[in-house]
């Protein structure tokens, strides 16, 4: 073995890590080169002496690091309760603001019905309106003209009732917030005319007193482009609701609905 | 106990068996701090990097030994604190050129002087070479535990320690005239 073989191999000899083949190489090799081997000897020397002044480089523990410890331990311990208390006050919250509560108070209405007026009872019914209703959302367009309760009643008009149970099923938040919905610039929204309303269908109570009906309604407007569809519920409970919810016309139908 | 199971211990909230991996620890982590950021924050910067262990033990996942992650903790806190240092204060370098007097040297005999002298050099390296020479002697890791916690290959652990030894080697030759060993150069 050469020095310059031998060289790169030194602090590994010293540090009695290489393997025996190449152990005996470099050792032989310094058994001949003085050198090479006063640079081991010297490396070896640094290591010995290096080890043993970590013994005097360290001071005790410290006395407080352990108190130290302990209190982190306490706060590490709370944090689990602190994130369960602001989940709860969180869910709390979002339940509160999510706005469709059903009340349990029957709220009186007046029989009249006439042009607007079912509108503004509907929004005397609290479980019908949502908090983004109540807090009159910038991004909602304009109410549609209002559905007069005194559309022609059909021939015969069918005993279907609705069940009371339905209204606790009853969230117009949705309608309003589905994911597909595309919200209009509040411009465009301004702008908005509706066309005469289409009746889907019309149900009305085959008694004089209080009973229920329900009224489906579509519209269109196309200057937005939108389609509204409205249902009126008159509830057996004496309760008036009212859902709309409002939809993007398909490209295709839109332009058949700008030709007619 | 091992060094596993005292690990999994403190890691259900045993605070002695943190305790007793702080005994075992201490030493070795004083001392890496120390390389870094010289004695006057090293305590703290030791301190430091245990309090984060006890916060982050439940993240440790027994994949590397406990002692090459706490070092890796050690070693970014002191690199942070150094950085720290810098900005509010310029560090106090430790001199280069500075040689012992004629009167050093006759105290050099003393097994203590070689000893400082021989610390000195050590901080007289630059941070690269230093930090590994520290975590190979003072803290008996191996060159791919070192590569671990200093984010490096091991050939490059490996390189680094001998540059700075080297390095001692040299410098001590050219202040006394001799090699480590007491030989006179040739």
């Amino acid at each position: 073995m050469k020095c310059h073989g031998c060289h790169h191999l030194l602090v590994a000899w010293a540090e009695e890590e290489l393997d025996e083949a190449l152990w005996i190489q470099v050792t032989d090799h310094l058994r001949q080169c003085p050198s090479c081997h006063r640079e081991a000897e010297a490396l070896a020397q640094i290591i010995r002496r290096l080890r043993d002044l970590k013994a005097d480089l360290a001071p005790p523990v410290p006395a407080c690091l352990s108190d130290r410890i302990g209190q982190r331990r306490v706060k590490s311990l709370a944090r689990p309760f602190v994130f369960v208390g602001v989940v709860a006050i969180a869910f709390a919250m979002g339940w509160k603001a999510r706005g469709v509560s059903v009340t349990t108070e029957t709220v009186p209405i007046a029989r009249k019905t006439g042009e607007g007026k079912a509108v503004q009872r509907a929004q005397q019914v609290p479980y019908a309106r949502s908090r983004m209703v109540q807090k009159k959302n910038p991004y909602l367009p304009p109410r549609p003209p209002s559905v007069a309760p005194t559309l022609k009643a059909p021939a015969k008009p069918r005993a279907s009732r609705v069940a009371p149970r339905r209204a606790r099923h009853f969230f117009p938040s949705r309608l309003v917030k589905e994911p597909e919905e595309e919200v209009l610039p509040a411009a465009l929204i301004q702008i908005t005319e509706w066309e005469p309303v289409l009746v889907i269908s019309a149900e009305r109570p085959d008694t004089e007193g209080v009973a229920p009906y329900r009224i489906e309604v579509s519209t269109f407007s196309p200057v937005s482009q939108l389609s509204r569809t409205l249902v009126k519920e008159w509830r057996e409970d004496g309760t008036l609701a009212t859902e709309w919810s409002d939809r993007l016309l398909p490209a295709s139908l839109a332009e058949s609905a700008n030709q007619r | 106990m091992t060094e596993e199971e005292l690990v999994r211990r403190a890691q259900k909230g045993d605070q002695k068996a943190f305790d007793a991996l702080v005994g075992r620890y201490w030493d070795k982590t004083y001392r890496l701090a120390l390389s870094i950021v010289g004695p006057s924050d090293a305590e703290d910067v030791a301190s430091s990097a245990f309090l984060q262990a006890w916060k982050s033990l439940s993240r440790f996942g027994l994949r590397s030994s406990f002692a090459t992650w706490l070092y890796r903790i050690t070693f970014n806190i002191a690199v942070r604190q150094k950085r720290k240092q810098a900005r509010e204060e310029p560090m106090e370098e430790v001199e280069e050129g500075t040689e012992p007097s004629l009167w050093d040297i006759e105290e050099m005999a003393s097994d203590r002087e070689i000893k400082r002298l021989l610390h000195r050099l050590v901080q007289q390296l630059p941070e690269e070479l230093r930090v590994p020479l520290v975590l190979r002697f003072w803290n008996d890791l191996s060159y791919e535990e070192i590569g671990q916690v200093l984010g490096v290959r091991e050939s490059t652990a490996r390189m680094r320690t001998a540059e700075a030894l080297q390095r001692i080697s040299d410098r001590w030759s050219q202040v006394f005239g001799e090699t480590f060993g007491g030989r006179q150069r040739e």
